[in-house]
C-alpha cells in the first residue's frame, strides 16, 4: 500500500500530456476504482449472494418464504416494520424540515451543523440505553411529571411503539435534515424576494416558491430515513413492547435461537426487497444519486 | 507509448488490490501469541460471570500448565458456532452454552468429549443432563425474584407471581420463549412438575393472559435484573444470580421465592474442527473436576455442575444457589426446546402481539 502512495504522489507529471490525449474518458489511472470495487464485492456483494443462495437452501425456498403463511406473527411483524419506518420518516420530516430551514437561513450554519452531527459519533447502542433512562416508568420524564403532579399514573412512553419511534427519530433526524438542508442552500433566495416583491404575502412566497424548490431534499430525505429505518434492530428491541415486533427482532431469533439461517436469510432478503421497492417508488420522483450524492436538483 | 503510460496505473490497481487481499488473509489466518505456546480461545458470557470463571479456572490452570494459554471472549453466540463450523475456520476452542445445546442433534457441530480426560461424564449435578458433546459447567436457573418492600406481606408461592391483587406491582418477563415463563404459568396452574413436558403451550398462554396488563417483557437479563432494581416491576422472573447480585452488592431488599424454580444449566462444548481438541478437554476437565467446579461459587453465586462437588459450594452463598432448593427445582427439558423452540416461540411471539 505504501508503494501505491508514492507512485499516486507522483502523478500529476505525468499527467500533463498532449491536450489530445486526455480527450478520453478513461485513462489508465482509472484503473484506481479496482482495489475499492474489490473490497466492496467482496465485502457487500459475496455475503449477500451468500445470503440469497440460503435463502433457497435448507428445507427449499417454499419453506422458507413460506413462514409468512405458517404463524400470523411475521405478517404482523412486516406490517408493524412498514408502519413503525413510515412514523419514523414522517416524525424526522416534522422535526427535520424547519430545522434544515433554519440552518440555510441561519449564519450560524456550523454551530447547527455540529449540533447535529455530534451524536452521529456517539455510540447508537448507548444513545438507546439513554433514551431508556428517559422513557421508562420510573425514568427522568415519568419521575419529574409525578413529582410536579401533572400525572398519576407513569405514562407509557417505553415498550410502546411510541418509545420505538422516539428513539428511532432521535438516531434517524441527521440523515432527514442534511439532504434537506443540502437542497435548501441551494434555492436561490432572489425568487422567493422576486415573488413578495410581486404582492405575495410571505408566507404565500414561501408555500408557493420555497417548499416546491425545496422538495427534492425531501423525499432525499424520507426515501433515505425510511430505507435506513426498515433494518433497525437495537431500537426496537430496547425500547420496543411486544404488540409490535419488528422483522429484525425475529431474525436474530431465527439466527441465534434456532441456528435456522436458511428462514433468517428468507427473511433478510424479504426486507431488501421491501427497501428495494422504496427505493424504486421513489426514483420516481426523485433522482437516486442525489439521494446519496447531495448534487443539485 | 500510451499502452506504457497506462501500464503504471494498472500496476498500481493491481498492487493496491493485492495488498488489501493479502492483508485480510494474514487478519483472518493469524492467532498471534508464541510458536511454543498453545492458545486456547474460551468463550463465555462475559461480565462479572466470565470474571468469576477466570478467577475460578483459567488463572489456576494457567499456572498448573505453562504451556497453555487462555484468551477469553464474550458474548457467546450459538450461530457463531455453525457459522465457523461451516466456513471451516474455528477460532473458539471451549465454549460455555445453555442448555438448549450441545445435544445428540448438535452431533455436526461439534466435538465428542473424551470421556478418559474428563471426569464427570457420567455424574452431573441433580437436573442436568450430559451428552456425548458437552458437560454440565455450573446449575444456573430461572426463579421469581420479588422487592420485599412492595407489599404488606411478603409472597412465599410461586403462584403469588400471578395474584396481582395481593402482591401489587409490574411483573417482569423474559422476552423469550424459553426464558421460564411458560414454565412457570403451568407450575402455578397446577401442573405437576413431572408432568410439565411437553409444555401446554395455549394454556400456559392463557394463565399469561390473566397478568398480561401487569406484565412488562425485557429484553436480555440484564434488562429484567434493572426492572427489579429501579421498582419498574416489583417481582422478575430471572436468573437466580440476578436478585443475588442486587441484594449483595447494592444492598437492595430483593429475595427469591425458592418454592418452584426451573433448572436450566450452562455447559461446555468443544467446537468440530478446532485444532487444539487435546489441551479443549484438558481444560474442560478442570473446569469441571469435582476438587475445583466449586470454586465458582467464591465468586458468582452459581452451584458446581458436577455432582461430587455440590458439598464443596462457598458455604456464604449456599442459600442463593439452585442446588440447595432441590425440592422446588423443575428441570427444563432440553431436549424439548431443541425441538420445538421454533414452533413455540412463533406462537409465543403471536401470543405477545395480540
Amino acid at each position: 500500500m505504501v508503494d501505491a502512495v508514492v507512485v499516486v504522489s507522483g502523478a500529476p507529471s505525468q499527467e500533463t500530456g498532449p491536450p489530445e490525449a486526455r480527450k478520453s474518458r478513461f485513462n489508465g489511472w482509472a484503473w484506481l476504482v479496482l482495489p475499492g470495487l474489490v473490497f466492496i464485492l467482496a465485502v457487500f456483494g459475496w455475503p449477500l449472494g451468500e445470503v440469497v443462495v440460503r435463502s433457497f437452501g435448507g428445507d427449499g425456498a417454499v419453506q422458507n418464504y413460506g413462514v409468512f403463511f405458517d404463524s400470523p406473527i411475521y405478517f404482523r411483524a412486516l406490517n408493524s416494520t412498514l408502519i413503525t419506518s413510515a412514523s419514523v420518516t414522517l416524525s424526522c420530516l416534522l422535526i427535520g424540515y424547519p430545522y434544515a430551514y433554519l440552518m440555510s437561513q441561519s449564519r450560524r450554519t456550523e454551530l447547527l451543523l455540529a449540533i447535529v452531527l455530534l451524536p452521529i459519533w456517539t455510540s447508537f447502542l448507548v444513545r438507546t440505553y439513554a433514551w431508556q433512562i428517559w422513557l421508562q416508568d420510573t425514568g427522568v420524564i415519568n419521575s419529574t411529571l409525578l413529582r410536579m403532579g401533572v400525572i398519576d399514573e407513569p405514562l407509557s412512553l417505553i415498550r410502546t411503539n411510541l418509545g420505538v419511534v422516539i428513539g428511532m427519530t432521535g438516531i434517524l433526524l441527521p440523515f432527514a435534515i442534511l439532504p434537506m438542508f443540502t437542497v435548501m442552500r441551494r434555492i436561490d433566495r432572489e425568487l422567493v424576494r422576486a415573488a413578495e416583491n410581486l404582492g405575495a404575502k410571505p408566507r404565500i412566497a414561501f408555500r408557493r416558491i420555497f417548499v416546491p424548490l425545496s422538495l427534492p431534499g425531501v423525499y432525499s430525505g424520507c426515501l433515505l430515513v425510511f430505507v435506513l429505518a426498515l433494518g433497525f434492530y437495537i431500537a426496537p428491541a430496547i425500547l420496543g413492547g411486544t404488540s409490535s415486533p419488528t422483522l429484525s427482532t425475529l431474525i436474530i431469533d431465527k439466527v441465534q435461537r434456532e441456528l435456522d439461517f436458511h428462514t433468517a436469510s428468507a427473511l433478510g432478503v424479504t426486507l431488501l426487497l421491501i427497501a428495494l421497492v422504496a427505493v424504486a417508488i421513489g426514483s420516481r420522483v426523485v433522482r437516486i444519486r442525489d439521494v446519496f450524492g447531495g448534487g443539485a436538483p | 507509448m500510451i499502452n506504457l503510460r497506462s501500464i503504471g496505473p494498472v500496476a498500481v490497481a493491481c498492487l493496491a488490490a493485492t495488498a488489501l487481499l493479502s492483508s485480510c488473509g494474514v487478519g483472518l489466518g493469524s492467532t498471534g501469541g508464541d510458536a511454543d505456546r498453545v492458545t486456547l480461545a474460551f468463550a463465555s458470557f462475559g461480565g462479572p460471570y466470565s470474571d468469576a470463571q477466570k478467577k475460578a479456572w483459567v488463572d489456576s490452570f494457567e499456572d498448573a500448565n505453562p504451556g497453555i494459554k487462555i484468551v477469553m471472549d464474550s458474548p457467546v453466540d450459538t450461530a457463531k458456532i455453525k457459522a465457523m463450523v461451516e466456513s471451516g475456520n474455528v477460532t473458539w476452542d471451549v465454549v460455555d452454552v445453555g442448555g438448549d445445546f450441545g445435544l445428540q442433534s448438535h452431533g455436526d457441530l461439534l466435538e465428542r468429549i473424551d470421556c478418559t480426560v474428563v471426569t464427570t461424564c457420567d455424574a452431573p449435578a441433580a437436573g442436568m443432563t450430559n451428552s456425548d458433546y458437552r458437560v454440565a459447567q455450573n446449575v444456573t436457573t430461572f426463579a421469581v425474584g420479588f422487592k420485599r418492600d412492595a407489599f404488606a406481606t411478603e409472597p412465599t408461592s410461586h403462584a403469588d407471581f400471578f395474584d396481582v391483587t395481593t402482591f401489587p406491582g409490574k411483573r417482569g418477563l423474559w422476552k423469550l420463549a424459553s426464558g421460564g415463563a411458560l414454565e412457570l404459568a403451568l407450575l402455578a396452574d397446577g401442573v405437576a412438575p413431572d408432568q410439565l413436558f411437553p409444555l401446554d403451550v395455549d394454556r400456559a398462554l392463557a394463565k399469561l393472559d390473566t397478568i398480561r396488563d401487569h406484565t412488562i417483557w425485557y429484553d436480555s437479563p440484564p434488562g429484567g435484573q434493572d426492572m427489579l432494581s429501579t421498582g419498574e416491576a416489583s417481582m422478575v422472573v430471572n436468573f437466580a444470580a440476578r436478585p443475588y447480585d442486587l441484594a449483595t452488592r447494592l444492598g437492595s431488599p430483593v429475595d427469591v421465592l425458592w418454592d418452584r424454580h426451573i433448572v436450566a444449566g450452562s455447559y461446555l462444548v468443544v467446537p468440530k474442527g478446532t485444532k487444539h481438541k487435546a489441551e479443549a478437554m484438558q481444560f474442560i476437565a478442570w473446569m469441571t473436576d469435582p476438587a475445583r467446579n466449586a470454586d465458582i461459587s467464591k465468586h458468582y453465586p452459581l452451584a458446581p455442575g458436577s455432582a461430587a462437588a455440590v458439598d464443596k459450594v462457598d458455604p456464604g452463598v449456599s442459600e442463593w444457589l439452585a442446588t440447595s432448593h432441590l425440592e422446588g427445582a423443575v428441570s427444563q427439558d432440553d431436549e424439548y426446546w431443541d425441538e420445538y423452540f421454533g414452533s413455540v416461540n412463533d406462537q409465543f411471539q403471536a401470543w405477545l402481539t395480540q
